[in-house]
């Protein structure tokens, strides 16, 4: 992992742009203008906050959404339980809450396979999941979070060699209650949406891909969260599920 | 010029670059990030030294700096919502494939590993700017790394 660090520190770092524009003389001069209109900075902190709040407190619940709730099932079993204990090491110290682990879904990868995502809550409301990312009690994110997941092979030419191929995400946006996914062959797929209670407050979704989608011509295009009352609340665009002859051969000097 | 204005000025010399880089993944732009740069420095050098977190000097002047960037680009064009973070690389035509690859991290997560690579932000500073642990940091930079990594060195990944 190390290399790979190195390796991904010089490829970014390729890319930042070493124009140096700096102007310390600008921040002196900006600096005894904000101080001039100090006065006024409370006031447009005071806006900010107003606004905030706005942003922040709750929409009115919205019915038919599934939700899972914490301390009301069977304590997790005791993989689940070490599994999350791991988040609590000295090197990460996630403040995770092991016992209080919940099932939140299941999804069917392949034909042969499933998996199930669990969630654990955090001390300080956040949560952790059997996926491997945390997130801190601050967590909000109102519009859809995508991830895809090429669990299996891939050539370096960028076809899938092997599956599971997955879409995962959350959100905390609390009119949400179901995504429709769209592929480019104008086939169309309901997925579930599976909203976890207090504190996590955030819903969840895992979807295996279907082998026939991994092909161009056939692969996702968008992601839409939908509202109990069908209003398209996000749509995000697909990226990630690569295809043969998608990348490159590597230059040979 | 008291103690704080000269360390400033110091993060100012060091650090501008990669501020302004790290921060254009969030503006869009390299010219609205330097402006968001400049002004966070301008209004942590009025700041009372009272008022400045000088223990956290980088993670202060960042957190303005992104209020900032923030501040303006709601201004100007995006319409409201209930988070507008979302980083990006600047010129992804550059390096289409780690381009591709990052916009799959959630934004969060995005956004720490460009304060990590393109801020030069250490550990602390991220969990400082970010006002999360630095075990969240560490958490979300290994994910960030295994989730990269599988989609960049994809014959060795491992899940």
């Amino acid at each position: 992992m190390i290399d790979f660090e190195s390796d991904l520190s010089v490829r970014v770092g390729a890319l930042a742009d070493a124009r140096d524009d700096q102007s310390w003389p600008e921040v002196v001069a900006r600096a005894r203008a904000a101080r001039r209109h100090r006065r006024r900075v409370p006031i447009a902190i005071a806006a900010v906050l107003a606004s905030a709040v706005v942003i922040v407190s709750p929409a009115t619940s919205v019915g038919g959404k599934v939700i899972r709730l914490l301390d009301r099932d069977d304590p997790p079993p005791q993989q689940i339980v070490e599994s999350f204990a791991e988040w609590n090491a000295p090197q990460v110290k996630a403040g995770v809450q092991p016992d209080r682990a919940i099932k939140v879904l299941e999804a069917r990868l392949t034909p042969n396979r499933t998996t199930t995502l669990w969630v654990a809550p955090t001390r300080n409301g956040g949560f952790c999941t059997s996926r491997g990312w945390c997130e801190g009690g601050d967590f909000r994110y109102d519009r859809l979070s995508v991830g895809v997941c090429l669990c299996g092979r891939v050539a370096q030419n960028g076809e899938i060699l092997a599956g599971p191929v997955m879409l995962e995400g959350e959100t905390t946006n609390e009119r949400a209650n179901s995504l429709l996914l769209r592929f480019e062959d104008g086939e169309s797929q309901p997925i579930p949406l599976v909203w976890v209670g207090a504190p996590v407050n955030a819903a969840f979704f895992l979807y295996g891909v279907p082998k026939q989608h991994w092909q161009k011509g056939h692969l996702p295009t968008t992601l839409t969260m939908l509202s109990a009352d069908g209003d398209e609340l996000d749509t995000r665009e697909v990226h990630g599920i690569t295809t043969k002859g998608q990348f490159p051969p590597p230059d040979r000097h | 010029m008291d103690g704080t204005a000269r360390e400033l000025e110091a993060l100012y010399e060091t650090r501008y670059v990669s501020f302004r880089n790290a921060l254009a993944t969030v503006t869009g732009s390299r010219e609205s990030a330097r402006d968001a740069v400049q002004e966070a420095f301008a209004r942590a050098l009025a700041a009372p030294a009272r008022e400045r977190d000088e223990a956290h000097l980088a993670a202060y002047v960042w957190k303005i700096a992104l209020r900032f960037a923030l501040e303006q680009r709601r201004k100007t064009s995006r319409p409201p919502s209930g988070h507008d973070l979302d980083p990006q690389l600047l010129e992804p035509e550059r390096d289409p494939e780690l381009a591709a690859a990052l916009r799959e991290l959630p934004p969060r997560r995005r956004l720490i590993v460009f304060l990590r690579y393109f801020g030069d932000f250490s550990y602390a500073e991220i969990a400082a700017a970010c006002e999360v642990s630095e075990g969240t940091v560490a958490a979300a930079l290994a994910q960030a790394h295994a989730q990269l990594r599988a989609v960049l060195e994809p014959e060795g990944a491992v899940r």
